[in-house]
């Protein structure tokens, strides 16, 4: 079974807040909410393009030859 | 005419007093989860419209009903029960008995605090499967979503405990949010709550 897409519910009224307002609003609380999450496991929040690259860089399996290094040095 | 969104509203009864207030939200949280849209005769103000015509009309638009029978208590100003719930779901069993082809694909769900205490104080709805919540948002967002479960064969729903999970989370950040709006959680109106369950569920996807 798939995971159905998201229903699109726009023939409501919204009252007296603005839809695309409060998703902002939520947008950034989920944001906070995860980075909360991830210093609580210990992980780095730096969002910059550089430490995105360094933990992307991390995450890639060593090479071979890389990992052969590792032993010999250890 | 009907709406084309018919399929997916769910007419939610319940009481709208302030202690049943937190499970109202609850449901209308559980019910948009599920990818369903909760209808419920507070979302519109209009001292002009005769409120059992409002009620009709928002019942018409949907197929599914969520009725919750619970409250039988006396009221304690007049020592009289309020018997606006059962009246309400006895309107949605005549429309899917006595309606056009639309209402009569109508389904429904019947909550009450425990499991055959309804045949006490309504008996002719006996027979009807009726399922229990204790009052807390565990066991309505259980009950909910065990009744939409299955009106979307090809479509897998979150479990409850993950629904019941995610609530808690909107709750946590539903202080936050309204500030912006200069608003305060407990005095939100059904429409305003409902919008604010659709960003959240929309920034928070499954």
């Amino acid at each position: 079974m798939k995971r159905r897409k998201r229903i699109v519910q726009d023939d409501f009224p919204d009252g007296s807040i603005d839809r695309d307002e409060a998703r902002r609003v939520f947008r950034e609380l989920r944001v906070k909410r995860l980075a909360r999450e991830r210093r609580a496991r210990g992980l780095s929040t730096d969002a910059s393009p550089e430490a995105r690259a360094v933990r992307k860089q991390r995450a890639r399996p060593a090479s071979g030859d890389a990992v052969g290094e590792r032993i010999r040095a250890a | 005419m009907l709406p084309a969104a018919y399929s997916r509203n769910v007419f939610i009864n319940c009481p709208f007093d302030r202690k049943h207030n937190a499970l109202l939200r609850v449901m209308v949280f559980a019910v948009q989860d599920c990818g369903f849209i909760a209808r419920c005769a507070l979302e519109t103000v209009d001292g002009g419209e005769v409120r059992i015509r409002k009620i009709i009309q928002i019942m018409r638009e949907s197929r599914y009903g969520i009725h919750d029978i619970s409250r039988i208590e006396l009221d304690r100003g007049t020592r009289l029960p309020r018997f606006n719930m059962p009246l309400e779901l006895g309107l949605f069993l005549g429309a899917r008995e006595f309606g056009v082809r639309e209402q009569r694909m109508k389904e429904c769900l019947i909550l009450d605090r425990e499991r055959y205490r309804y045949q006490a104080f309504c008996s002719d709805i006996a027979g009807q499967d009726i399922l229990t919540h204790s009052g807390d948002a565990g066991s309505v967002i259980a009950a909910v979503r065990a009744f939409l479960a299955n009106k979307r064969a090809a479509d897998l729903l979150p479990s409850g405990s993950t629904i019941a999970q995610r609530y808690e989370v909107f709750r946590a950040e539903l202080a936050s949010s309204v500030r912006e709006f200069h608003l305060t959680p407990s005095e939100l109106t059904f429409t305003e709550f409902r919008t604010l369950v659709l960003a959240f569920l929309r920034e928070n996807p499954w």
